[in-house]
């Protein structure tokens, strides 16, 4: 019991962490059955998921609602319950001892928050199997669709098993990012100013700042979607709806209400899901090319200005929702603006390559494929942060190629960098080499295959949400390429296997890790792997240094005063 | 892990130079639907422009990343232990510079007029009228008739009859012709759209016409185009809006102005045998 509910920070850090895996391989498994629909539209009957999803394929052919069901729940459960929940087992395990703590500042809040997680993990996965679907209204629940039971099978229960879901999955995090602030800007031990701190530590700062202020709206938002749906008022909904020949009594409300409120959290999210991914990008650059990250002080400042400018351009969502034109043109200009210092960032971790001596290890090679694919990923959004190439382009499929070249990117690429990197801290095992290579290429060959040829679907005109895009003559030469990314989307999942199996194998037979095995300066390698029970050996580690002391390629532990 | 080492200098570029490069070459096919209106080719511009612009900076940015790979891959010891303070700023002034003039200022200049010509300025005012109402899953398309008025709608009074709810007491709505799924336009005349819809939000997706448009309930949007091919083009929806979603299709239609006036008036006729027939009937009910 008392392990299960533990309050050490790093046991903690370890069930969020192991709770975000098991939600991707889920989520994954969801995408998967989305790709055998649009790779094979009608084409052949699959008896074995009957079994399972006796609701979603009747007679072993998927529903349309089903189909509907499996993007909405795949889009939650990837950006909340398994990007949101790696990074806070990141932070967890990471943060205390990165600015030398014995725990989190409320180990209490800290156990709840995780405890919070759980039963809306199991809420969200559990609508799965509803008799009647899950949530079918896309992961951004637009009103009437998620409001009106009548519209969807999915708005019955599903619907209100998703926005439980939800509420607690933002109860949980803002309990967590709480924690996380206030642990970094109370608990950093003797001598750890605030430049001294790791990137890393900053990105979890204003990652958690950002989330703090944009989350809890929408649990206000997700409580007036309850109401609307049980209680008879009209916060989103306006007067003479009529749906599916059935006149609803309602006046007064607005869908735009719920887009504001939902992409005011929607698009801080994305920022709070990729600035961490860009930390670890800066920490294992540091440790694997020997010299210091370029420009620590200039990202710093574009960390500040994106994180304020994210708050203010949730509108690029809404170019074409029929809201005021010339909000739009603000929204567009500020969107605009904010490429330009997350460009400085992107370049600067560019640059941090130059002049060091580079170590292709796994870690560093995710690194390098995280900058590759982040970058694509950020230039793509130039399309789409541009008011009038948006209306060609929105709710295409050109949105989904550049969410998942950001996003997932930040999954694949900067969430193995971190469990490459920081599993030995954490196990106290070496992972395999080899086989982390061999998952690192396929990873990074299939990624591309998959979400590239996504961009031309959007060129093309393929809108999203299709479940048999066939059914449009226009869309139909397009086919093609829909059968090329299932068959690689099919191979890209085969691929991870190989990292659950490098990850289990290695928990169980892997070598024994030294304390520091890639020689780094930070704090959390100057105690034993994995840290004892309060973290420090005898007494709380003393800070003489800044995060990356390099001399002559040998790093200097912070802990080294500065005069020896 | 010498073995590696080669393969990790030779395949990481590879890689990061050959995928971006392919999907950059592939990029430039004409992917986009034939184009058939006016205003459509200047959103097409602002398209490639950005096109452009993001596929130097990825080719560029990829280039400088193998090289790094290759350069410094193969390096003994680090050359740079310490930060170098000028460097850093006048890198991030420069790529300030070049964001805000290629992305913020080019789409500035590109993108403001497009945007106000299309929301903002009113259409020409001998644009002709039609209304469009989104339902699941199917679309309303309503012409006010000769009067050019639209009708009054109520929508306690649809039925299957009446889809829109015209009220019969306006006589604006007695001349409207809706409908189903199905519109004509003439060529080289704008069109002014006001879209609406009855139950759920569902978007307007005419992709030769670049036109694209959130159907809010709630709310009647103006959009407005001018088609300048004749043909017949897909009315697509491109908004999450429930099970037929991927069914919710209708067909424009483009043709000359003569053969528009002539299909007008063929179908304005059945509107007004109907209408009498419906009043003589409404005339025995009460």
């Amino acid at each position: 019991m008392k392990k299960i509910f533990s309050e050490d920070h790093k046991v903690i850090g370890k069930q969020y962490f192991f709770t975000s895996l098991f939600m991707a391989l889920a989520g994954s498994l969801l995408s998967l059955l989305m790709r055998l629909q649009l790779g094979w539209p009608g084409k052949y009957s699959f008896p074995v998921l009957d079994k399972i999803f006796p609701n979603g394929f009747s007679g072993g052919v998927m529903r349309p609602e089903f189909y509907l069901s499996l993007v909405t729940m795949h889009g939650t459960i990837m950006v909340f319950f398994f990007l949101s929940m790696a990074w806070s087992g990141f932070g967890n395990y990471f943060i205390p001892l990165m600015v030398g703590a014995e725990d989190m500042a409320f180990p209490f809040l800290n156990m709840l928050s995780y405890w919070t997680a759980v039963p809306a993990s199991i809420i969200m996965l559990g609508s799965l199997f509803l008799p009647t679907d899950a949530a079918a209204s896309g992961w951004t629940a637009y009103p009437p669709l998620s409001a009106v039971p009548l519209a969807s099978s999915g708005s019955g229960l599903g619907q209100d098993l998703w926005i439980i879901g939800m509420a607690l999955f933002i109860v949980s995090f803002t309990m967590g990012s709480l924690n996380f602030i206030t642990t970094i800007l109370q608990m950093r031990t003797k001598g750890m100013t605030f430049l001294r701190l790791p990137l890393v530590i900053w990105t979890f700062l204003f990652a958690n700042l950002v989330g703090l202020l944009a989350f809890p709206p929408l649990v206000a938002a997700a409580l007036l979607l309850l109401a609307d749906r049980h209680l008879g008022t009209s916060f989103y909904l306006p007067s003479g709806l009529v749906v599916m020949g059935h006149l609803m009594h309602r006046k007064g409300g607005t869908p735009l209400l719920w887009e504001h409120l939902f992409w005011f959290l929607g698009h801080p999210e994305v920022y709070v899901l990729v600035f961490p991914a860009l930390g670890i990008a800066f920490e294992v650059f540091a440790a694997f090319t020997r010299k210091p990250p370029f420009g620590y002080m200039i990202t710093l400042v574009s960390f500040v200005v994106i994180s304020f400018l994210s708050l203010i351009v949730w509108g690029h969502h809404m170019f074409i929702s029929g809201m005021n034109p010339y909000l739009g043109e603000f929204f567009s200009i500020a969107t605009l603006a904010i490429t330009i210092p997350f460009s400085v960032v992107m370049v600067n971790l560019l640059a941090s390559l130059w002049g060091g001596k580079l170590i292709f290890k796994t870690p560093m090679l995710f690194a390098l494929g995280f900058l590759s694919t982040m970058g694509v990923g950020g230039l793509t959004g130039l399309f789409l942060g541009n008011a009038v190439s948006d209306i060609e382009m929105h709710n295409t499929y050109f949105v989904v190629a550049h969410f998942h070249f950001t996003l997932l990117s930040a999954a694949l690429f900067g969430v193995f960098a971190g469990t490459y990197f920081w599993f030995p801290k954490m196990f106290g095992k070496m992972m395999n080499e080899t086989l982390g290579k061999i998952h690192f290429y396929s990873t990074l060959i299939l990624f591309y295959c998959v979400f590239f040829p996504m961009f031309y679907l959007g060129f093309g005109g393929m809108m999203r949400h299709l479940y048999d895009p066939t059914q449009y003559a226009f869309l139909k030469p397009l086919q093609p390429i829909n059968l090329f990314i299932s068959i690689c989307a099919f191979l890209l999942f085969g691929s991870q296997l190989i990292f659950l199996f490098n990850f289990f194998y290695s928990l169980a037979r892997g070598e024994k890790a030294p304390e520091n095995p890639w020689e780094c300066s930070t704090l959390e390698w100057q105690t034993s792997s994995p840290p004892p029970h309060g973290n420090w050996k005898d007494s709380y580690p003393v800070v003489y240094r800044w995060a990356y002391d390099y001399e002559k390629g040998e790093c200097v532990p912070q802990t080294v005063p500065e005069s020896s | 892990m010498k073995k590696w080492l080669l393969i990790d200098l030779i395949l990481l570029p590879v890689i990061f130079i050959l995928f971006p490069s392919l999907w950059s070459i592939g990029a430039f096919h004409p992917w986009f639907p034939p184009l058939a209106s006016k205003l459509g080719g200047k959103i097409d511009q602002m398209v490639i422009y950005t096109l452009i612009v993001v596929v130097i900076f990825m080719l560029v940015g990829h280039l400088f990343l193998s090289w790094f790979i290759v350069r410094f891959g193969r390096q003994k010891e680090a050359e740079t232990q310490t930060l170098n303070p000028k460097a850093e700023t006048l890198l991030a002034v420069g790529i300030s510079l070049l964001m805000a003039v290629s992305a913020e200022g080019g789409a500035m200049a590109l993108a403001r007029p497009v945007w106000k010509k299309l929301y903002i300025i009113p259409p020409p005012s001998h644009a002709i009228q039609v209304e469009i109402t989104a339902q699941q899953w199917d679309w309303l398309v309503r012409y006010p008739g000769p009067d050019g008025v639209f009708g009054k709608t109520n929508p306690k009074l649809i039925s299957f009859m009446n889809p829109l709810g015209i009220v019969p007491s306006d006589p604006a709505g007695k001349d409207d012709l809706v409908l189903k799924d199905e519109m004509v336009l003439p060529v080289n005349h704008p069109a002014v759209i006001y879209l609406r819809s009855m139950d759920v939000i569902h978007s307007l997706d005419l992709p030769n016409f670049r036109i694209r448009q959130d159907a809010t309930p709630g709310m009647t949007i103006r959009i407005w185009f001018t088609p300048t091919k004749k043909g017949t083009y897909p009315i697509a929806c491109s908004q999450i809006c429930g099970r037929g979603h991927y069914l919710m299709q209708g067909k424009l239609k483009i043709v000359s102005y003569k053969n528009y006036q002539e299909w007008l008036q063929k179908e304005e006729k059945e509107v007004s045998g109907r209408g009498e027939k419906e009043g003589q009937e409404g005339e025995k009910s009460p």
